[in-house]
């Protein structure tokens, strides 16, 4: 929402639309948090983060408002392969139970950061958030909306429909051992769940039942002609 | 009955129902289970035209379970209902002695 109005009929822009927001380089991470702090902007919000997948950055976010509440955000991209940043710690205490959350979440690691996990038990191996987890029990569990309205055998006209969070078997659990393993951005795509095309051994099906359906329509043409000659 | 939309019980009116699928297809965890099959439906206006077009058909809902020890009242499912047929009802499931137990079928949910 970007503006409401007041009850003179004037509008004016909620505060949201006038965050500031600043891109850092990770080499100044904490120089610039260190700047708004001293600038004014005392109170840690939030510290938080987004997979880009697609494209393969981390957007580590940080949320600051001053003593009336006017927000900041400074944004950090770091490479998804080496999710590696300065932890804030020293310049904000309340980032460091907030960034081992996004250790636990995000794989990010911060540089002179508390270590310890806050949220997964120690024997958890993977990060929830990111967009290429997998929840591996639902490849193997049947999804009770793989249905069709009336039940009717898959409806033939429609693609079918698939779960966010299990991707396409050729992509991900039953992918041909030849195959190099398929890339983050791949598996999330997989993952995302929707209508899809069938796979191919359906198309296969249904091209090949075309072909004995074109087959049989120019031999019934042929029989049509021979009785006429 | 909540009116106020308190996150409790999921209340299923089976009147509404159309067995379309969206609830289980939405739903987070994958709590509900839908069983449903097609008939011919002999009250149909264009059934009785008796122009010899195809037979109407309508969904016929045989069976709806949501597995309470799954749910997480998210109420993700009674939003996208685009029939109404799903509402919030009173507290939440009381605990049973076993996971069977709290699979609620289409009677126990109305």
């Amino acid at each position: 929402m970007l503006s409401t109005r007041s009850s003179r009929g004037e509008t004016s822009l909620n505060k949201d639309s006038m965050t500031t927001k600043s891109i850092i380089e990770p080499t100044e991470w904490v120089d610039r948090a260190r700047a708004a702090r001293e600038a004014g902007y005392t109170f840690f919000d939030w510290l938080d983060c987004v997979d880009e997948l697609p494209v393969e950055q981390f957007r580590v976010v940080l949320g600051l408002q001053d003593a009336t509440a006017v927000p900041l955000q400074l944004e950090c991209r770091i490479p998804r392969q080496e999710p590696v940043l300065d932890s804030l710690r020293e310049v904000f205490a309340g980032a460091a139970w907030a960034e081992r959350e996004l250790a636990d979440l995000f794989g990010i690691r911060f540089r002179g950061g508390d270590p310890r996990r806050v949220l997964l038990p120690d024997s958890y191996a993977g990060y929830p958030l990111r967009k290429d987890e997998i929840l591996g029990a639902r490849a193997v569990t049947g999804w009770p909306g793989a249905k069709e309205p009336g039940d009717e055998a898959a409806a033939a006209g429609r693609r079918r429909m698939v779960p966010p969070g299990v991707p396409d078997p050729e992509v991900w659990g039953d992918r041909a051992a030849d195959a190099a393993p398929a890339s983050p951005a791949e598996v999330a795509a997989s993952a995302a769940g929707g209508r899809v095309r069938r796979a191919r051994a359906d198309r296969a099906r249904g091209e090949r039942a075309r072909g004995d359906r074109a087959r049989e329509d120019r031999a019934r043409e042929d029989r049509a002609r021979e009785d006429r000659g | 009955m909540t009116a106020d939309g308190t996150h409790g019980k999921i209340r299923l009116i089976e009147e509404n129902c159309t067995s379309c699928m969206i609830c289980a297809r939405e739903c987070p965890v994958w709590c509900i289970q839908i069983d449903s099959h097609t008939e011919v439906d002999p009250t149909a206006p264009a059934q009785q035209t008796g122009r010899g077009m195809r037979p109407r058909t309508r969904n016929v809902l045989d069976r709806f379970v949501i597995d309470w020890s799954l749910c997480m009242y998210c109420g993700i499912c009674v939003e996208e209902c685009p029939f109404d047929a799903l509402e919030w009802n009173g507290a939440h499931v009381a605990p049973r002695p076993s996971l069977d137990a709290l699979s609620f079928g289409i009677d126990e949910l109305a």
